[in-house]
């Protein structure tokens, strides 16, 4: 746009001014020209008026002498007309020449001789009865006369030639400029108007280019406007499929979350019942050692030794699936001041931390809203966890930080224990999964799935870092 | 050393009841153990024994899970009699249920006097005499 104003612009000035100053041009040699028109006319009225003056002198002659010889009046009238007219046609002619200096002075001359020569021919007209030998010799000195006007009249007419030729030059000359000035006109337009296609041309082209690659993008706009109208019909396909997916998703959550639950009740009526029989058995093998010792000899003792350890262990294990199925399904979320669990844990474990000189520290911890009696199980699960896992000689030491995210409480619990090897970092925390044997640490293996049920209850992750014998960090995310 | 008159398990299990009762007389601290399988049942026999029908009870065992009238249930009623409100009672919970939600609900009973879990053994049994009914044998 700048472009093309820039273009036009300057071409439109070139192109005006040029015209202007030609026009100018023009009209002051047109005025020139008619100038010299004048002039010429002029000319032409001066030497018309000669011939005039001439031809009138004639008749004045020729009257004048008809009246001495007939002295017919009419004559002498005819002659008086002559005068009138030769009068008026001096000063005409006195006029007309008035800017010529030389034909002025000739007028003179002339006047002043035909004065004398009208005033002898007046007298003769006055004396009609004069001798004609005077006559005669009037006669001669008037010839002489008007031979000399004739003369002087005709030096005027050459001079008054001259100068129409003159004047015809210059007029012709001016005709010629102004011709010029039209031919330059002309070019100039040409030129300009050949300048200006020549600059406006690519600008021109470019447009059109423009148009057509507008035309060919609109046709693809519109190619791409029905093709995303069939992939919008497709997406709304989709949309409505995906929408349909995520129902029957949430259908099948819902039903998951009760399945879920069914399973949690199940595992709770189930470990629950089993504890009755299973403590009737472990209750009368202890009867039965009692009342009958006599029977319990030999090998008998043996058997019942692997018996009660049978009995014991699932007892352990009938009440970890029981405690197991039993998270969260009871109380409500509550505010819980994390460094209160703390210390209510430090008080359970009061016994062991004095005998074998636990070192618990930990930061300033936050005030969470969760299911209070699954955290304080959480932080008691990896606490107890921490000191079991340390060898005997080792003084457990426990470090438990803390930090935060946008959504998120990060704890990172860290122990100087025996370590995990990095095979079984998400073993840990599978359902009755143990890493040792039970003649080194006892256990039935649901410590950390616990924890994990209960992190996953409180929208949070769980997971261990470690350095096989040097130490283990067990790190859990709760939701804000 | 002296005995309590008498020793009250609510239970409706009966291998359990049997087992606790021979500990019960084995650690020597009753020989008058009536037992009673459900709340109902241990309802009716309290209210006959306000009639001196039998010496009234000083310890009860109360299991949480029976059939009909459950634990929860006989302790509602049970604080309605004057018995309970004498003080004299110690009653405690002994019940399968490692639940601490339980175990609090329990507390809230004024006549509950402690919560344990089966089976009974000696160190729950000795903490109960030394908390509790030191005066009814020494």
């Amino acid at each position: 746009m700048k472009r093309i104003r820039k273009v036009g612009l300057t071409n439109f000035i070139l192109l005006v001014s040029s015209l202007i100053l030609v026009i100018i041009l023009i009209g002051f040699s047109f005025m020139q020209n008619a100038d010299s028109a004048d002039e010429i006319a002029e000319s032409w009225k001066v030497k018309n008026n000669i011939d005039q003056i001439s031809s009138t002198i004639s008749k004045m002659e020729s009257f004048g002498l008809t009246y001495r010889y007939t002295n017919n009046i009419k004559y002498k009238e005819e002659f008086r007309l002559a005068e009138k007219e030769y009068d008026t046609l001096l000063k005409s002619l006195r006029y007309l020449v008035r800017e010529t200096e030389q034909q002025v002075k000739r007028v003179n001359t002339i006047e002043a001789k035909m004065d004398a020569n009208l005033k002898l021919l007046d007298s003769i007209l006055l004396n009609p009865t004069s001798n004609l030998s005077s006559i005669e010799n009037d006669n001669h000195r008037d010839v002489h006369f008007n031979d000399d006007v004739a003369l002087i009249l005709k030096d005027m007419l050459i001079t008054a030639d001259v100068i129409l030729d003159k004047r015809i030059r210059k007029f012709t000359a001016w005709k010629l400029i102004i011709l010029a000035g039209l031919g330059i006109a002309t070019i100039i337009v040409f030129l300009s108007l050949f300048n200006l296609i020549k600059k406006i041309r690519p600008l021109i082209e470019e447009l059109l280019q423009t148009q057509s690659d507008l035309e060919r993008s609109n046709k693809n706009l519109q190619h791409t406007l029905k093709d995303l109208k069939i992939s919008n019909a497709e997406k709304q396909k989709e949309i409505k499929a995906k929408e349909k997916a995520i129902e029957e998703a949430d259908k099948l959550n819902e039903s998951l979350i009760v399945k879920n639950q069914q399973l949690d009740h199940f595992a709770y009526v189930a470990s629950h019942d089993l504890q009755e029989p299973l403590r009737t058995v472990s209750n009368y093998l202890e009867i039965f050692q009692e009342d009958f010792p006599e029977r319990v000899e030999g090998e008998a003792v043996m058997y019942f030794n692997f018996i009660n350890k049978a009995v014991e262990r699932m007892r352990n294990l009938i009440s970890g699936l029981l405690s197991f199925s039993r998270i969260g399904t009871i109380g409500q979320m509550e505010e819980v001041n994390l460094n209160e669990t703390l210390e209510k844990i430090k008080d359970d474990f009061a016994v062991v931390i004095e005998e074998r000189g636990i070192v618990i520290e930990h930061d300033h911890l936050p005030t969470i809203t969760g299911y209070r009696i699954e955290i304080k199980q959480l932080f008691q699960n990896l606490i107890s966890n921490a000191i079991k896992f340390t060898k005997p000689e080792v003084k457990p030491n426990i470090k438990i930080s803390f930090d935060e995210t946008a959504n998120y409480f990060n704890f990172h619990i860290k122990d100087n224990g025996i370590g995990i090897p990095e095979k079984d970092f998400t073993k840990v925390f599978d359902m009755f999964s143990r890493l040792n044997s039970n003649k080194d640490y006892e256990g039935q293996g649901i410590g950390l799935a616990f924890c994990q049920k209960i992190v996953e209850l409180h929208l949070g992750n769980i997971w261990v870092s470690s350095t096989f014998g040097v130490g283990t960090t067990v790190h859990f995310t709760l939701k804000k | 050393m002296k005995k309590l008159k008498n020793v009250l398990l609510i239970d409706d299990s009966e291998s359990d009841n049997f087992y606790h009762a021979r500990k019960i007389k084995k650690m020597g601290i009753s020989d008058n153990i009536h037992i009673c399988y459900s709340g109902h049942e241990a309802l009716e026999y309290l209210k006959s024994e306000l009639d001196g029908k039998h010496p009234q009870p000083t310890l009860i065992f109360l299991d949480i899970n029976m059939p009909g009238m459950n634990g929860w249930e006989f302790l509602e009623e049970y604080e309605k009699l004057t018995v309970s409100q004498q003080g004299e009672v110690v009653l405690t919970m002994l019940s399968n249920s490692i639940d601490e939600r339980d175990k609090s609900r329990a507390m809230e009973f004024k006549s509950v006097h402690g919560f344990y879990n089966k089976p009974l053994n000696e160190d729950y049994l000795k903490t109960i005499i030394d908390t509790y009914l030191k005066k009814y044998l020494t």
